[in-house]
């Protein structure tokens, strides 16, 4: 089994989250574990300010809904600015994962040699 | 620790909030920890176990609410504490027994843009529309010009009963008001009991701006543009030059 990882682009990571799909925070949690097969773990509760700091950046919008148990849910939508910088952020990570992976790749001797 | 005990943890580092924030993030984070007992449950988890899992999932509640206290600095403690001094002055002036009136007067005379805006006398009415503002300081009073028109003396009706009265055929009707010069002297009336020497043909008349506003009348010559008071302050002039405007007179 992977070891888990602390999460330090959590920021990336929700907005990459939002842009299918408008969200509340479990299920952010949820989808996370999903798509990262349980690699990420992140504590639940640390979620909560990253949110309002994006939500006060403007780079998503929250807004409430009622859930099937009639309780209301806070729902996070993505903007039009979260959205580029979400594009931006994304081509740098690139970036930098494409550099480390090629410095890494040098080291790796051919098979047989 | 229950769910309560976590919220409460985390809304205790919130205490710069307002009482409505710190429960909207109160609520989303109990729905958060329902959500993930739920889900638990459906898992066959007994509700301790369910509680338990969930707690030890959501991390240092402390952790939490520094992190949310960076994204609102001190902005209801400065409305607070902003709330408190505004009260403290209050306070204070109510135990001195200010006069709000002066206190206002003071105010009104010194910030509004046109402080006398209307006229007991509907003949100093147009001067609604001839706004100016010239300021002498003289010691704790500064007395403002508000308003200068011009007017045949022949809609004047008092001027028949002015004495010596010159030649003309128009007067200047300059609105003057008083407040207090320094800030701190709000709750202080500020008559004003001195004389102009208005523009320069010596011809004197008294400033009505006795701790209210009064529209002062001084004789002008066809085409005088301004006229000038001059106050006599220890010795030294003090002066005034009003604007005036002859747009629509005839």
């Amino acid at each position: 089994m992977a070891k888990k990882q602390s999460i330090e682009h959590t920021h990336l990571l929700v907005l990459s989250l939002l842009a299918s799909e408008d969200m509340y925070g479990y299920q952010m949690i949820v989808e996370l574990a999903r798509r990262s097969d349980h690699t990420f773990e992140m504590k639940e509760g640390t979620l909560y300010p990253v949110l309002h700091g994006l939500e006060k950046d403007g780079l998503v919008e929250a807004y409430q809904q009622e859930a099937p148990t009639g309780r209301m849910r806070k729902y996070y939508h993505l903007t039009r600015k979260g959205g580029a910088v979400l594009k931006d952020e994304k081509e740098a990570w690139e970036r930098y994962a494409g550099a480390v992976n090629a410095v890494l790749n040098c080291g790796i001797l051919p098979v047989g040699g | 620790m229950t769910p309560r005990q976590y919220t409460d943890r985390v809304t205790a580092c919130l205490q710069g909030l307002s009482r409505k924030e710190r429960e909207a993030i109160r609520q989303e984070l109990d729905g958060h920890m329902e959500d993930h007992i739920c889900a638990l449950l459906e898992l066959g988890y007994d509700r301790d176990l369910a509680e338990k899992r969930t707690m030890a999932r959501m991390g240092d509640p402390e952790e939490v609410g520094r992190e949310m206290r960076k994204l609102y600095p001190l902005r209801w403690l400065l409305v607070r504490w902003c709330a408190m001094a505004v009260c403290a002055v209050l306070a204070a002036l109510l135990i001195t027994q200010v006069s709000w009136r002066t206190v206002w007067w003071n105010l009104h005379f010194r910030l509004a843009d046109n402080p006398v805006n209307r006229y007991e006398m509907q003949t100093f009415a147009f001067l609604r529309e001839h706004p100016v503002d010239v300021r002498m300081e003289i010691g704790g009073v500064t007395v403002r010009a508000c308003a200068a028109g011009i007017m045949k003396t022949a809609d004047y009706p008092y001027w028949g009963t002015w004495e010596d009265k010159p030649a003309t055929v128009h007067v200047a009707a300059v609105t003057l008001c008083t407040y207090s010069t320094e800030w701190s002297d709000l709750s202080t009336p500020q008559y004003f009991p001195g004389y102009f020497r208005w523009s320069d043909r010596a011809y004197s008349t008294g400033c009505d701006a006795t701790g209210g506003a009064g529209v002062t009348m001084i004789p002008v010559q066809p085409g005088q543009t301004s006229v000038t008071a001059v106050y006599q302050h220890y010795g030294k002039d003090l002066t005034m030059e009003i604007p005036l405007s002859w747009e629509g007179v005839t």
